[in-house]
């Protein structure tokens, strides 16, 4: 009778064995899953720190007063940003992660892809200003030690006015103004010429500054990041 | 009233001080010396070596990346554009090769961001090599470049692989020691007085507000006439964003060699340095300036011939 029972009893067994043994395995394949996601997400969430920290540099190159720039740091910030972001997308869809997570991060590509396009036009139009500046500042040029006391005054009123432009105590207009006044005596002086010409097309690389330094402060990647990084936070 | 005006006349005039003198910028760190190496990965490299002097990448097996880029002269070529296959001529003067690694994007509009991305160019360039990534994979496949990718790649010969090598095999292609970087570190006797006297030219003629850096050059965009367009049948980074901002922006080259790479600009327009340099005085600057200070600052630039490490 026992002998009979015996074979069930044991049948049973295996399969209350075979049932924890497949609860423990899975258990410890979503265990192991889960630890994944979670080092997946921490290592996403360290790359938006960088991406965080590279925009803050890359908004202080873009509030910086017109000077001389060695380029070389911001052009590798602004790649570096580029690089990362390209690689948490692809990271976050080779690894299945969220797809609202990756859709957030394709849309800061976006943006950026437009910041990074106002900023070399910044860039570019800075280095000019700069050159300009410092020829419009030069009081040693042969040809403005030459001047008359007259034109030499009227010179030195347009380098004060861009001077003082940069205080906020003029606009392009009034300097535009002042250069149209000069440039209608038609003075027949190679300098002065050249001071005008130099003059006009530096008034319009600062339009162009202006135009780029408004772009960008309407282009918002900041809260973006963060609202990244808070998403993150959540899922982790 | 009389007196307040003197007062508000001094003031400005200390305004203007403050600001003017705050755009003289100590010079210093303005120029940065090329490393003697970089750090490259060997196996790689060496493989993208032997690519780089291979005529296989072209359709018609007749060029090679070594047709363009004389990496034993100047990395580039002296015409002033360069032929394909079916004697093709290409639409841009051929940038060199050496220092690329420093630029911040490659080609003259800028459209490649690394030198992986630029290798994809050529080869596919009906103009160049003229040649689809499959076809050129699958011939690779048949000859002694499978093993040698295998050996450094799981995955053998792909299209990321194969300008993976080219990309890598540059990274030799700098060139350290050239008489300014010694001048910069500190060698007094590196430069001419001629030279030096250039350098200083250089820098108050405004030159240095672009070329400047590890590259004296290659960071940044400009117009090409920033006072005045010049006649331009290229249209630079527009061809690439298409947005008119843009028309007419190149890549500001590196200066590094400039005497051994003529003709110069993006379309080959200028023979020698000394028009060159006249030219970008007059429409890029605004600078009129006279042709001893122009020979000065030719002197200069000859001092920014470094040595070919690949040789060394």
């Amino acid at each position: 009778m026992l002998n009979k029972f015996l074979p069930r009893i044991y049948n049973i067994k295996f399969w209350i064995l075979a049932f924890f043994l497949i609860i423990l395995i899975s258990s410890y394949i979503y265990i192991q899953e889960i630890k994944q996601k979670i080092y997946l997400y921490s290592h996403h969430n360290n790359q938006i720190n960088k991406l965080i920290e590279l925009n803050s540099y890359i908004n202080d190159f873009v509030n910086q007063k017109i000077g001389l720039v060695v380029f070389d740091d911001i052009a590798t910030k602004i790649n570096s940003f580029e690089t990362i972001l390209e690689y948490l997308i692809d990271d976050g869809k080779i690894n299945e992660l969220d797809k609202s997570y990756i859709n957030k991060l394709t849309n800061i590509q976006k943006i950026y892809s437009n910041k990074k396009l106002q900023i070399e036009r910044l860039k570019s139009s800075k280095a000019f200003a700069y050159n300009a500046l410092t020829y419009i500042s030069d009081n040693n040029d042969l040809g403005y030690l030459a001047l008359n006391n007259d034109n030499r005054k009227r010179i030195d009123f347009i380098k004060l006015k861009f001077a003082n432009l940069s205080f906020g105590g003029d606009d392009l207009t009034q300097i535009k103004n002042e250069i149209d006044s000069l440039q209608s005596l038609g003075i027949e002086d190679k300098y002065i010429k050249n001071f005008i010409k130099v003059s006009n097309a530096l008034l319009s690389y600062y339009s162009q500054i202006n135009l780029a330094m408004h772009r960008l402060n309407n282009i918002d990647i900041d809260s973006n990041l963060k609202n990244v990084k808070d998403y993150l936070t959540q899922v982790m | 009233m009389r007196c307040y005006l003197n007062n508000m006349l001094h003031i400005l005039f200390g305004l203007y001080i403050v600001f003017f003198s705050s755009l003289s910028f100590a010079y210093e760190n303005i120029i940065i010396p090329i490393p003697q190496t970089l750090e490259y990965d060997k196996a790689k490299a060496t493989l993208g070596e032997k690519l780089f002097f291979d005529t296989i990448l072209s359709k018609d097996n007749t060029i090679s990346c070594f047709s363009c880029h004389n990496i034993f002269t100047n990395g580039a070529d002296t015409k002033k554009v360069s032929t394909g296959i079916n004697n093709q001529s290409g639409i841009t003067n051929v940038p060199t090769l050496f220092n690329a690694i420093f630029n911040f994007r490659q080609n003259w509009n800028g459209s490649a961001k690394t030198l992986a991305n630029q290798a994809k160019g050529p080869i596919t360039n009906p103009i160049e090599m003229g040649h689809n990534f499959k076809e050129l994979i699958s011939i690779l496949e048949q000859s002694s470049y499978n093993q040698e990718f295998k050996m450094i790649f799981g995955d053998g010969i792909t299209e990321d692989n194969l300008v993976d090598v080219l990309a890598e095999f540059q990274k030799r292609l700098i060139t350290p020691n050239s008489q300014l970087d010694k001048y910069l570190m500190g060698d007094e006797n590196a430069l001419t007085q001629d030279q030096k006297d250039g350098y200083e030219l250089f820098k108050s003629k405004g030159c240095i507000s672009c070329h400047n850096g590890i590259n004296i050059g290659g960071q940044l965009y400009s117009r090409f006439g920033m006072i005045k367009l010049i006649n331009n049948e290229n249209f630079g980074l527009y061809n690439v964003t298409k947005e008119e901002e843009d028309r007419f922006y190149f890549k500001v080259p590196s200066l590094r060699n400039v005497e051994l790479t003529p003709p110069y600009f993006h379309d080959g327009s200028a023979d020698n340095l000394f028009s060159a340099v006249e030219i970008m005085l007059r429409y890029q600057v605004g600078r009129d300036t006279s042709s001893k200070e122009i020979l000065k600052i030719v002197e200069f630039l000859k001092s920014l011939n470094g040595e070919i490490a690949y040789v060394k």
